[in-house]
């Protein structure tokens, strides 16, 4: 649906990253981890499209990474500007396969990096919501671009990796005997392809929220296509509507 | 306050097209609303086998516009008339199908099945490399649009809209070959040849290299060249380039569209049909215009 929504905080919480707060003038029936908006900036032609890291009373949290012009613009928003935003969009992650897992003694981890946290973070707040436990292995570039560590050691066991590949930690953890059932990740492609060459290895199901340019936003233009693979070789798939999450061992990276 | 408009004895309740390209099969904006406000729909260009598409990336930022390189990912003309075309003509609006392909045979194939099909419209889109003239897109050559309209006009018993390339000299001379070579209407304009660098990169932003530019930016491009056409030809035109106003749709109208086909501006407001017809509904209201069709042409020079 499309909504207009009121800047109620924007505050940076990290270099480059900042943490806004939008309230929604309609109630949004339903939102899952995973699932983003698509938010019109002002003096850009297009849409940019934002993971949503945590949903209550109608106000949408998003985590902005100024990487261009549009994101500059979205982290330059002040309180009490209206926006904009198609939501909530995207398939999100399958929260009740997550809940299962946990509820029949499996283990699930969240794995990601940087702004790739953001719907983790989203992830995790739904299990504890539930009193649930996830693992969660957070990498960050260095200490200046390190953010939510508290939030995330809130609500479940963490492992921050600053500097370095988190996937390392991952690999670590599996060395020493600890292997998770399911593994939902978001984050630089690099962590992607790392992580899974690790899945296959160990045969570990995996999910992962994928990035792209995007046009539409709900899947009629094909113009955010990721490379799927499937019995015949491969297919693209849209992110905004057939993801943005994918079974990570079919992403062609 | 009549917006009925009549294109090639098809008629539409309104002058608004959506745009082959943007509006897939129209499943996806008729999540949004419903889909049955447009005139009528062109759908995905359609070709003889499913296409996969160009890798990442398709699409550029412009300024006032974009560039996109999709490369016609579509499921294929008999998946299309399976799958796609039962529920499209469920919703009750004239359904255009449109077609491209990469060689004369395979354009007529194309049409061969889509006119045993229940399609409205055929509308041929001729931006497409010839791949046995080494590549050279079909439109920009009369020669090879004649070839192309004539096979095709052979086999195809629906109307048959031709959709003109804006990269070329002479779009009158286009437009004319078209029109002689048995077109009953034609669409203009697709998109213009760009190409976006990332500069940080040192590389071409999309996959493809280059992509066609659309949206607000080639507006003025194709109000020239329909009016152009206009001026010296006497055949039904469809125009498309930029429209996101009711106003855009009148200036459209008086340069000498008999209908309009809107596309990138679905992709930056999701209820852009909606909000056009509405500005257009107004605009005659506050205009005072009877009947939509009787201002088609009617720009004073």
């Amino acid at each position: 649906m499309l909504c207009t929504a009121k800047v109620v905080k924007n505050i940076c919480i990290a270099k480059d990253i900042h943490e806004i707060q939008l309230l929604c003038n309609v109630d949004i029936p339903k939102i899952l981890p995973g699932q983003f908006v698509h938010i019109a900036v002002q003096d850009c032609f297009l849409r940019r499209p934002i993971s949503i890291a945590t949903y209550s009373n109608n106000i949408i949290t998003i985590l902005v990474q100024n990487v261009g012009k549009g994101s500059e613009l979205l982290c330059d928003l002040l309180p009490s500007q209206h926006i904009n935003m198609l939501c909530p969009l995207g398939n999100g992650f399958n929260m009740k396969e997550v809940v299962d897992t946990i509820q029949n003694k499996g283990r699930v981890w969240l794995v990601g990096g940087g702004i790739g946290l953001a719907p983790l973070f989203f992830c995790a707040q739904y299990i504890k919501a539930l009193s649930l436990k996830v693992d969660v292995f957070l990498g960050y570039r260095d200490d200046a671009h390190a953010f939510y560590i508290n939030e995330f050691s809130d609500c479940s066991t963490v492992i921050s990796n600053i500097g370095g590949f988190v996937t390392d930690a991952v690999s670590k953890s599996l060395e020493s005997g600890n292997i998770p059932d399911l593994i939902l990740s978001c984050g630089p492609s690099p962590l992607l392809s790392s992580l899974k060459a690790i899945c296959v290895k160990h045969k570990i199901k995996a999910y992962a929220s994928l990035e792209a340019r995007m046009g539409c936003g709900v899947g009629a233009c094909l113009v955010c296509n990721a490379k799927i693979a499937n019995n015949d070789g491969y297919s693209y798939k849209r992110v905004c509507k057939d993801g943005p999450v994918f079974n990570l061992l079919e992403v062609e990276l | 306050m009549n917006l009925q408009v009549d294109l090639c004895s098809v008629k539409l309740k309104n002058p608004l097209i959506a745009a082959s390209g943007t509006f897939g099969f129209g499943r996806e904006y008729d999540e949004l609303y419903d889909i049955s406000m447009w005139g009528a729909i062109s759908v995905k260009g359609l070709t003889l086998e499913p296409r996969l598409g160009n890798p990442p990336h398709r699409i550029a930022e412009t300024a006032s516009g974009m560039l996109n390189s999709v490369g016609l990912q579509n499921p294929g003309v008999d998946a299309f008339i399976k799958n796609e075309l039962p529920w499209l003509l469920s919703k009750k609006i004239p359904v255009i199908a449109n077609v491209a392909g990469f060689s004369v045979a395979e354009y007529v194939k194309s049409i061969q099945k889509l006119s045993d099909s229940d399609v409205d419209m055929v509308e041929l889109n001729i931006s497409c490399p010839n791949v046995k003239c080494g590549g050279l897109h079909f439109g920009t050559e009369p020669d090879q649009v004649s070839e192309v309209v004539e096979a095709v006009r052979k086999v195809c018993n629906k109307p048959l809209i031709v959709k003109l390339s804006p990269n070329v000299t002479d779009i009158v001379e286009i437009a004319t070959a078209a029109k002689n070579a048995g077109a009953d209407a034609i669409s203009l304009i697709n998109t213009l040849t760009g190409l976006s660098i990332d500069a940080r990169k040192r590389k071409p932003t999309l996959a493809n290299i280059t992509g066609g530019l659309s949206g607000p930016a080639v507006k003025p491009i194709a109000l020239r060249m329909l009016w152009q056409i206009a001026s010296k030809l006497d055949i039904p035109l469809v125009g498309m380039g930029g429209i996101n106003s009711g106003e855009d749709i009148i200036e459209f109208i008086l340069a000498g569209a008999s209908a309009v086909m809107i596309g990138t501006a679905n992709i930056t407001d999701p209820l852009a049909g909606p909000r056009i017809l509405a500005e257009l509904t107004q605009f005659c209201k506050d205009d005072n215009i009877q009947n939509i069709a009787d201002i088609v042409d009617g720009l004073q020079v």
